[in-house]
């Protein structure tokens, strides 16, 4: 351990020796001895001229070395066994040895380095005027990644006879490499359950099956990938991946109670909606990059697209701006571009070529983007009586909150006149305490007097020279000013300070902040009784105009701001009760909730789009140093990242400059945009992106897996028109595609990941095929792509439903509500993405909650049920044609006699065991029936703002199960109906 | 193999590529070999879960329990650690506050120290000297205090990056950026569990990937559970019940479903992911009665309730007690709340109070029950805090981020009690002597549960890993 003083001493030596000029002696060994060594093994890794900061330490400027690194100092000057420098060339700790491994430096180039430092560290190098942005150099631009896509030639391979698609060459000409064949084709059941989970999220129905299967023409695949790709439920599957990069959710986050009111979102359903329908219309992707960033600045553009800019305010409301702004640049670029720059703001990004500028140009843009008070209206319902009932609901709820209003109101200020000069006194004392006794005096007041400390700091607030009524205090106590001037300025006609306030000032001889304080007491008197009339004149007037004595109102408001009634819509009122003490937030208690709720709910509600506008004034973003909103640096034009630039990047000049913004990234020129795309839709297709890391195809990636495919597949996007409907054909028409799961055990263990793509991956359900599936089984399956909550079919979409609570709902999971502040129990244990921020790739799981789940939910049991009881199954009596019936609706197959002769066996076993049920059984059912019964009852009426949303409907039926819905159960918990193979 | 481009449906080629038993057998053994546990000979029925379907309900062979990946497992050594207790103290604890007191802020409080930006800021607790030891506690942890010769105290943690994520994903998985697994997962992999009927490793609370398994099998994922005292435990343990299904005809169910599993393995071959599905299966069934029990703490004496006290946070160490009885290997609690970076006095008084009485109820009913020898309880968070204020806590003072010193405790499992080891600088805003990085106090872990860390690896993508990667020394002077 160091001891102190030597500590102290080396820093201070170190900026000493800094400061003077070094000696010629000095310099003559710096040059001959220093910086040689510091050149040849240091700059490697250490040094601005390579773009490498390790431990943030650069060894090549006299600045740098005076820096340090992220470790502390990097030497103490005079002191060489206290700099860490020299400790570590030394290999005296195991930690820190440097340069690394194999590299130690020899024992006379320790001993110059260590001479150096002990003669004080003389560093005569001049700085370098404009030191080069850190990373940003030749080297960190030569990622593959940052290159532009160029179309490779297909390969030449050995098996062309093999290949169907350029892809299959890609693929095959890296397995020759490797001496390895691709595993053979999958079955056509296999093939066709694949590819119609691959684009629709749900299983193929028999008949699909058996036409599949009864095609021997060779266009047979093609037909039903076009099939696939003209369904509905494309939309539905491809949005659903959009989403988890787009952190799609239908709440705020952050703190979450029934007093946050405005906790639900009430129409980020409208922008999932609306990504439904780009997918579903092939939207090309660089429009739907526009649509996202810059809808409200495209020309001609049409309302409903006003939705898409959901995806730059569906995230996470955090209460500092910055947050919220840096949420932004995280999606757009993760989401866009694979790239982390919010890592740039505090510092340089530590790995790739993002300078902490760069994110301050993304910074301005999102500054300079608001979202408007009002939103867009996207649709109203066609039905009158059901807009007329949400109208009448919406009306009573906003007249409930202004009451409220008003209510609070009183109270407070009628709280704060009571003792106007104790608030002040306690408050100033408080505020200004410039010693102890000022502190515990104040404290003293507020607990003789019962001050609410939360009044107290509002009081305060308004404790400026140009207030009307605490003006000439405020003058006295901050000013200094002398009272007889103040007082005097009273008198004169420009005088601001209200009349009644210099009423009971006049006359007076204040010295002291008591006496001055004393005198308001004397002006809030002349209240009384009067502070009701007036509340009541602004909670009645009609269309703005208040007929009230202006200045006695001045008074009763103080120190809030009374609103007319006709004025106080309810984003007025939001807005200001947003800005009261929390204390007062609660005891109002607005029921802002129960309008997110109605807006959520009820069927007669308007759609909007959760838009933005660009700030009247678009301003740029100063550098905060560090990433402290206090210490700013340099202001920093609105503009795109500089690596992705031609040269130096442009100012954008239209407005916030979302709308260059979106133009730089969906372009053919940007390097990243369509490679992230590609990488994404070949990682759903196959389990594993070429990178797997989807959201960062930076410096820290792994390289890609087939570099010269991924490029083939930008190119081609691109030149197809930005066309994902023409890249997953592509994609899947090929053999690689169409290769079986089947393993090899050599390949296994030379290549156990399966990166060459010698075969098809075997991938688990992820959480909304497998629940949309069960509800295909149990035939249950609402097709309906806008739904209303209750119901309605609704032109403008449709409110989120409940996926995991009884009753839950028979819409597509897609359209279940996501709570980012509590994704519900079941959604995590399936590994559904968190929807904090962009998560591309979910994680695969196997979890015993999945298992019990399948095993004992309401939700399993009932499509258990279902099943046998569709006409399909219900109508025949044979076994071995019912269990045929059963295969095709959860496996999509026909069994084999083993499985039929299993089944048989069976269902013998259940007949037999289940006419012995034990009577216990039956109270079990009889209680749990019960238990559902009063759950629900508890249910209704419970909904707030914080809640998950709850559907209308039955619960299941507690009911033990027959022998057949018992089998069909048990199929269900089998592994292949939860994999695709 | 063969690639058969004629054929457009290649039910010829599934016939005859089949997998064999052989080829299973042959699988299964690899994925023993990457375990590095060399088990000997191998059940195909154990893989497959044929058991189940032979013995027609009854129960599980020893014989078959032992092939499980789940099966208790002799570690390289003796380590009297059996069971590992992490209270993962979330958000960064200052360390000048709770376990290594530094008067000499007194001295320089509001003042600036050279070396450090910002003023110094003095911790407003008192700390006082506990137990036979003598080791100084700060005054927020007086429960603690009466446990301190049974703790020993790491005053010289550090870490590379003191920004949460990064440095929690740290604590837990002993890697900065890329996806690894958990501490528990290796905990668990390397020694099985006892309790077949639960899941090895638990986890009340804390984020997806401080549990994950990451390319360790499936099984070895902590499983999660949302508890809180006072919740139905249908809730804790979603559809933990089944309300339509007695216990003996769902066995048969999954019976059913197992012997279909083996016949579908057999058509696609053998994957671990299936696996580790099977596992969850069989382990789902059985907690429907154990896991049951294990969370209801209402079957608890009074006293150890009110000693455990009435949060949250006290019944989660009982139920994690609880657990640990049971056989689960790896329990970790989330305890967080430490990211005082504004109104330290008061708040970090509070989240200390929170845990105070719960964690010395935990630490003295283990010893009384004789399980604290055998179970390791280790408390720490990602990183610790400034001596100096933070920047934004302007009107009450609080720490900001520091990843060069920090403190963590362990107790019981083999861990020398009443001691401390380490120290930070004069200030306590570095450790400096005996340093203990996240990789030490895991290799230390390691080998309280009676490994070489250097050498439980698990092969994966042609390279071993471990939990150290490639660094880790044991701080052997705090093991007894």
């Amino acid at each position: 351990m160091l001891s102190r003083s030597l500590f102290l001493t080396g820093v201070f030596m170190a900026s000493a020796a800094f400061a003077a000029d070094p000696t010629p002696e000095q310099i003559q060994f710096f040059e001959s001895k220093v910086r040689p060594v510091l050149s040849a093994k240091c700059y490697k890794c250490h040094s601005l001229e390579e773009g490498k900061a390790k431990g943030g330490l650069t060894l090549d400027s006299k600045a740098g070395l005076l820096k340090g690194g992220d470790t502390g100092d990097a030497l103490k000057a005079g002191d060489p066994d206290g700099s860490l420098m020299i400790q570590a060339i030394g290999y005296k700790d195991k930690d820190l040895q440097m340069p690394p491994k194999g590299e130690k430096l020899t024992n006379s180039e320790i001993a110059d380095l260590t001479a150096w430092v002990k003669m004080g560290a003389p560093d005569p190098r001049k700085e370098v005027a404009a030191t080069k942005l850190t990373g940003l150099t030749d080297k960190a631009r030569e990622h593959w990644a940052f290159q532009p896509v160029k179309k490779p030639a297909i390969p030449l391979v050995k098996n062309r006879a093999w290949c169907v698609t350029p892809v299959d060459a890609f693929v095959l000409q890296q397995l020759e490499a490797k001496g390895m064949v691709p595993s053979p084709p999958a079955t056509k059941e296999a093939l066709l359950r694949r590819a119609t989970y691959d684009l629709l999220g749900l299983p193929p129905t028999p008949q699909e099956i058996y036409a599949f299967l009864a095609d021997d023409s060779p266009q047979a695949f093609v037909k039903v990938v076009d099939r696939l790709l003209a369904s509905p439920h494309y939309g539905e599957r491809w949005a659903r991946y959009w989403l988890d990069s787009a952190r799609y959710s239908d709440t705020t986050g952050g703190e979450r109670n029934a007093a946050r009111a405005d906790y639900r979102f009430p129409y980020a359903w409208t922008y999932r909606d609306w990504v439904i329908k780009s997918f579903n219309d092939d939207m090309p992707y660089d429009q739907f990059i526009l649509q996202q960033l810059a809808a409200d600045k495209l020309p001609k553009n049409t309302t409903a697209n006003a939705a898409a800019l959901g995806f730059i305010t569906v995230g996470e409301q955090f209460e500092n701006a910055n947050d919220v702004i840096n949420d932004r640049i995280d999606v757009v670029t993760k989401g866009f571009l694979g790239l982390t720059v919010s890592c740039a703001r505090c510092h340089d990004h530590m790995f790739d070529p993002i300078p902490t500028e760069d994110y301050y140009a993304l910074h301005g843009i999102f500054a300079s983007t608001i979202e408007p008070g009002e939103q867009p209206l996207l649709g109203v319902t066609s039905d009158v009586k059901l807009a007329e009932d949400f109208k009448q609901k919406l009306a009573a709820i906003e007249q409930e909150n202004r009451t409220k209003y008003y209510d609070v109101i009183s109270e407070q200020t009628a709280l704060f006149r009571e003792k106007p000069s104790a608030y002040l006194v306690a408050g100033h004392k408080r505020a200004q305490a410039s010693s102890e006794k000022d502190q515990l005096e104040a404290d003293q007041i507020i607990r003789d007097q019962k001050l609410d400390v939360q009044l107290m700091r509002e009081v305060l607030r308004e404790l400026r020279k140009d207030d009307p009524i605490l003006g000439p205090l405020a003058r006295f106590i901050n000013g200094g000013e002398k009272p007889a001037v103040i007082l005097a300025d009273l008198e004169k006609p420009e005088s601001k300070v209200n009349p009644l306030v210099a009423g009971a000032f006049k006359g007076a001889t204040p010295k002291t902040l008591e006496e001055f304080a004393k005198l308001y007491d004397k002006a809030f008197a002349s209240v009384g009784s009067k502070a009701k009339d007036v509340v009541q004149a602004y909670a009645t007037a009609q269309s703005g105009a208040v007929t009230v004595d202006a200045t006695m109102a001045q008074l009763v408001e103080f120190p809030f701001e009374l609103v007319a009634v006709s004025e106080l819509s309810t984003n007025r009122l939001r807005q200001i009760s947003g800005n009261w003490p929390q204390q007062m937030q609660n005891k109002a208690n607005f029921s802002f909730a129960k309008i997110n709720e109605l807006l959520l709910t009820h069927d007669g509600a308007p759609s909007k789009a959760m838009a933005v506008a660009d700030a009247m004034k678009p301003r740029d973003s100063q550098v905060f140093i560090r990433g402290q909103a206090d210490v700013r640096g340099d202001s920093v034009p609105r503009r795109f990242l500089e690596v992705l630039s031609d040269g130096r990047p442009r100012a954008f000049k239209q407005g916030s400059g979302r709308l260059e913004l979106a133009q730089a990234i969906a372009s053919k020129k940007n390097p990243l945009t369509a490679r992230v795309l590609v990488n994404r839709v070949w990682m759903h297709h196959f389990g594993q992106g070429f990178v797997r890391t989807p959201d960062d195809i930076g410096t820290q990636s792994e390289a890609p897996s087939h570099p010269e495919l991924i490029d083939y597949l930008s190119h081609y996007f691109m030149e197809q028109g930005w066309s994902q409907k023409k890249l997953h054909k592509l994609i899947m028409l090929s053999k690689v595609y169409q290769n079986s799961s089947y393993k090899n055990a050599a390949y296994e263990v030379s290549d156990p990941e399966n990166r060459l793509l010698w075969r098809a991956n075997i991938r688990r359900l992820d959480f909304e095929s497998l629940r949309d599936s069960l509800l295909v089984y149990s035939g249950q399956l609402d097709r309906a792509l806008v739904r209303n909550a209750n119901g309605t079919i609704s032109p403008a979409g449709g409110q989120p439903v409940n996926l995991t609570d009884e009753p839950y709902s028979y819409r597509r999971s897609v359209y279940g509500y996501i709570d980012r502040g509590n994704l519900p129990e079941l959604m995590s244990s399936f590994d559904f993405s968190n929807p904090e921020m962009t998560n591309s790739a979910r994680t695969t799981t196997i979890v015993p909650q999945q298992a019990l789940f399948l095993m004992n939910s309401p939700m399993a049991v009932d499509v258990a049920r279902r099943i046998i009881a569709r006409p399909e199954v219900a109508s025949v009596r044979e076994d071995h044609t019912r269990i045929l019936r059963i295969y095709e609706i959860i496996f999509q197959r026909q069994p084999s006699p083993t499985e039929i002769k299993v089944g048989v066996e069976f269902l013998t076993a259940e007949n037999r065991a289940q006419t012995a049920l034990v009577a216990s059984m039956k109270d079990n059912v009889e209680k749990a029936q019960k238990d559902v019964e009063k759950k629900q009852s508890e249910m209704m009426g419970r909904n707030d703002g914080a809640k998950a949303i709850q559907n209308e409907g039955k619960l299941v039926e507690r009911r033990s199960l027959t022998p057949y819905e018992t089998y069909a159960h048990a199929l269900i918990l089998s592994n292949e109906a939860s994999y695709i193979n | 193999m063969r690639p058969d481009p004629c054929s457009s449906c290649s039910e010829k080629y599934l016939r005859e590529h089949t997998a064999g038993a052989d080829d299973l057998i042959f699988t299964r053994r690899q994925f023993l070999e990457r375990t590095g546990m060399g088990m000997g000979a191998l059940s195909l029925a154990s893989i497959l879960g044929l058991n189940v379907v032979d013995a027609q309900g009854a129960p599980v062979s020893a014989a078959t329990k032992a092939m499980s990946p789940l099966a208790p497992r002799q570690p390289h050594f003796a380590g009297k650690a059996k069971a590992v207790i992490h209270i993962f103290a979330e958000g960064g604890p200052s360390q000048v506050d709770t376990w290594d007191p530094k008067p000499i802020l007194d001295k320089y409080a509001n003042k600036t120290i050279p070396g450090h930006d910002g003023l110094a800021y003095a911790s407003p607790f008192k700390f006082t000297k506990s137990g036979k030891s003598g080791i100084e506690v700060s005054e927020v942890f007086p429960k603690l205090g009466e446990c301190i010769d049974d703790m020993a105290i790491i005053r010289s943690m550090w870490t590379d990056i003191p920004a949460h994520d990064v440095a929690q994903r740290f604590m837990n998985t002993g890697s900065l950026q890329l996806p690894k697994p958990s501490l528990g997962s290796w905990v668990v992999y390397g020694l099985g569990t006892e309790n077949q009927n639960m899941p090895g490793f638990v986890t009340l609370g804390g984020d997806p990937e401080w549990r994950q398994a990451s390319f360790l099998p499936g099984v070895f994922q902590g499983c999660n559970v949302n508890y809180r005292q006072n919740m139905p435990l249908e809730e804790v343990l979603l559809n933990i019940r089944n309300q339509f299904t007695p216990l003996d005809r769902q066995r048969r169910q999954l019976d059913l479903a197992a012997k279909l599993n083996q016949m579908h393995q057999k058509a696609i071959q053998q994957d671990a992911q299936l696996e580790a599905r099977i596992e969850a299966f069989e382990i789902a069934f059985k907690m429907q009665t154990e896991a049951t029990d294990a969370f209801d703490i209402t079957k608890e004496p009074a006293e150890a309730r009110t000693a455990y006290g009435t949060s949250d946070l006290g019944a989660k160490l009982l139920v994690a007690r609880r657990l640990v009885e049971r056989g689960v290997r790896f329990v970790q609690v989330q305890a967080g709340g430490w990211d005082h970076h504004a109104g330290l006095d008061q708040n970090l008084r509070r989240t200390a109070g929170a845990i105070d009485s719960p964690a010395a109820a935990l630490l003295k009913d283990l010893k009384q029950r004789g399980l604290l020898d055998s179970t390791l309880v280790l408390w720490g968070g990602e990183f610790g805090r400034t001596i100096v204020k933070d920047r934004n806590g302007n009107d009450t003072p609080g720490r900001d981020h520091n990843g060069r010193g920090f403190c963590a405790w362990m107790a019981g499992g083999g861990v020398k009690g009443g001691t401390t080891y380490g120290s930070t600088d004069e200030f306590g805003a570095r450790a400096v002597e005996n340093k203990v990085h996240i990789h030490d106090l895991h290799a230390t872990i390691m080998s309280l549960l009676g490994f070489d860390h250097t050498k439980l690896t698990y092969r994966y993508n042609g390279r071993d890993f471990r939990l150290t990667d490639n660094y880790g020394n044991v701080v052997k002077d705090i093991i007894a």
